[in-house]
């Protein structure tokens, strides 16, 4: 039992993993949080969820909608909220950022309404059983493809020029530009693989929850804050792992203890955290204090 | 440490610009500053195709200030930047690196958590998917033989001198036509200042055209085919490096002034 209940943990921990590689790329490239991101992996979950069922397309076909939905949202939200704001104004990117995600949640409501939108089962016949264990293919789905972006982006921003450019941006913006990077397209393209990622995180939390609301998006923000500020942030692979850690103890805490106190134990978590290593747990970097 | 492994630089000088002598960079009254302050009120300089040309003065003349107008870093207020002709007056840095410039700041500034070959790759980033980044990568390793066998270590775990390496062969990765260098000594051990100067003056001697900044004025102008003095964001003085070195004024004002410096 409790061997499934940590498996179940990792899954979700799989979704959040990707929603905090979001964040993450974002603060990396402009030490800057997007607060439009959970409303980004909303509006892609619901368009997820509506082509498929409206419009009958395979599951595949309406995540790669959701990746590329995303992927536009992040971009346009860069361009309203951070390319033309002044750098010194350091808290105007977190309101306009915010304004962006109500207008996105509201313009979702008025256009396909307020209902929560079924995401219906895929692989439904799969079942993988080990002893106890049991991995329905849903969740077979969420792992693989949650693992397999989070390889994709490491391999790019480790093997290709422009994932090069990214964490070159990310460590000195100035000098990148004086190494002839042009900054604000690597900039841009962060943002827009910041999106895919939480358009993919979206469709893949509604898949495992099969149900999708428009009213998730900053419910999701404040996840994904959690567990950025566990894993350090701006650190990738501490995000992730920070978020793998929240799956299974938020799990763990449905599952023992009582659904009423999953939100206060992470809560918890985190303030004991910010208060014993501010940095985060995995990071060697100066800190939260002075980054944000 | 720095000198070693001779690798010939082939700077690109189109024969039109030699035969017609346009300067290489072509700096007219220059003006920029932060905020209201004034950095550098009206500064203006060439240095032509293959010279070696040291810009000197004290702290706060406004030198790295020129530097950071000119290569795009900060916009100038007014004047004219010309790069081998062309208008390149408050262009992006990246694109000033597409048009030959290659700018190595103050402090060296290599991206601490990627790795030497990252950094020197990054350098070439503006020439991507050109073939022969590849061999530039082993010529720049071979000119600065310690950076190979830390090649795949985190540039912030170098010494100071190491990364001073890596910063100019950096540079080096764009094929620049200038090479624009901030204080390139700054806070090395008497002995690397003297190898740091051995490699510009190796550089300038394959062909490179260089602007160096310095506060050091006896080894700046060591190694320079003239010089330009600056104080309070302004050239008061101008000529051949021997002039300079030649004349009491520079020696007593400025040589005078080097107990302050960092």
């Amino acid at each position: 039992m409790l061997i499934q209940q940590l498996v179940n943990g990792l899954l979700l921990g799989t979704t959040f993993a990707l929603i905090a590689l979001s964040f993450n790329l974002v603060v990396g490239a402009l030490d800057r949080l997007n607060f439009a991101l959970g409303e980004t992996a909303m509006v892609s979950a619901i368009c997820g969820a509506l082509f498929m069922s409206q419009l009958d397309i395979t599951f595949v076909l309406a995540f790669l909608a959701a990746l590329a939905i995303g992927a536009v949202v992040a971009g346009i939200t860069f361009l309203l909220s951070f390319r033309f704001v002044s750098a010194e104004y350091h808290t105007a990117p977190i309101l306009s950022s915010l304004g962006v995600g109500l207008v996105i949640t509201s313009l979702v409501t008025r256009v396909v309404g307020s209902d929560q939108r079924r995401v219906p089962s895929v692989l439904e016949g799969v079942r993988i059983e080990i002893g106890p264990l049991r991995i329905v293919g849903d969740q077979l789905i969420i792992l693989s493809v949650a693992a397999l972006m989070t390889v994709l982006l490491y391999g790019f921003l480790n093997r290709t020029p422009w994932g090069t450019a990214i964490r070159g941006v990310s460590d000195d913006p100035d000098m990148a530009g004086l190494l002839g990077v042009p900054v604000q397209r690597v900039i841009l393209l962060t943002f827009v693989i910041s999106g895919t990622l939480a358009g993919a995180s979206g469709l893949l939390t509604g898949l495992s929850f099969h149900t999708v609301s428009p009213f998730t998006g900053f419910e999701t923000t404040l996840t994904a804050l959690m567990v950025i500020v566990l894993g350090g942030l701006g650190n990738i692979t501490g995000g992730v792992v920070a978020a793998l850690m929240i799956g299974v103890i938020e799990t763990l805490t449905v599952a023992y203890l009582s659904a009423t106190y999953r939100d206060l134990i992470v809560f918890l978590l985190v303030g004991i955290t910010l208060v014993a290593r501010p940095q985060g747990l995995f990071t060697r970097n100066t800190g939260v204090v002075g980054r944000v | 440490m720095l000198k070693s492994g001779r690798h010939t630089l082939a700077p690109e000088q189109p024969a039109a610009a030699l035969v017609s002598g346009t300067p290489t960079l072509q700096v007219r009254d220059l003006r920029a500053g932060y905020g209201r302050i004034t950095g550098i009120d009206g500064i203006s300089l060439t240095v032509s195709a293959g010279e070696l040309v040291a810009l000197l003065g004290a702290n706060g003349a406004g030198k790295s200030t020129f530097l950071r107008a000119v290569s795009g870093m900060i916009k100038p207020w007014s004047g004219s930047v010309h790069l081998r002709g062309d208008d390149v007056t408050g262009q992006r840095s990246d694109r000033l690196v597409r048009a030959g410039m290659a700018h190595v700041p103050e402090g060296r500034r290599v991206l601490p958590t990627l790795t030497v070959e990252e950094n020197l790759r990054l350098g070439a980033f503006a020439r991507r998917g050109d073939g022969d980044v590849d061999a530039d990568l082993d010529g720049v390793i071979a000119r600065f033989e310690p950076l190979r066998e830390r090649r795949n270590q985190k540039a912030g775990t170098l010494s100071g001198g190491e990364q001073q390496m890596l910063a100019i062969g950096r540079a080096l990765m764009a094929r620049p036509t200038i090479l624009l260098l901030d204080e390139p000594s700054l806070g090395l051990s008497p002995r690397l200042v003297g190898e740091v100067f051995a490699l510009i003056r190796d550089l300038a001697s394959e062909g490179l055209t260089i602007l160096l900044v310095e506060q050091n004025v006896k080894q700046g102008l060591g190694c320079a085919d003239r010089g330009y003095l600056l104080s309070t964001g302004s050239v008061v003085m101008t000529g051949s490096a021997k002039e300079l070195l030649a004349d009491p004024a520079v020696v007593g004002s400025y040589l005078g002034a080097r107990g302050r410096d960092a």
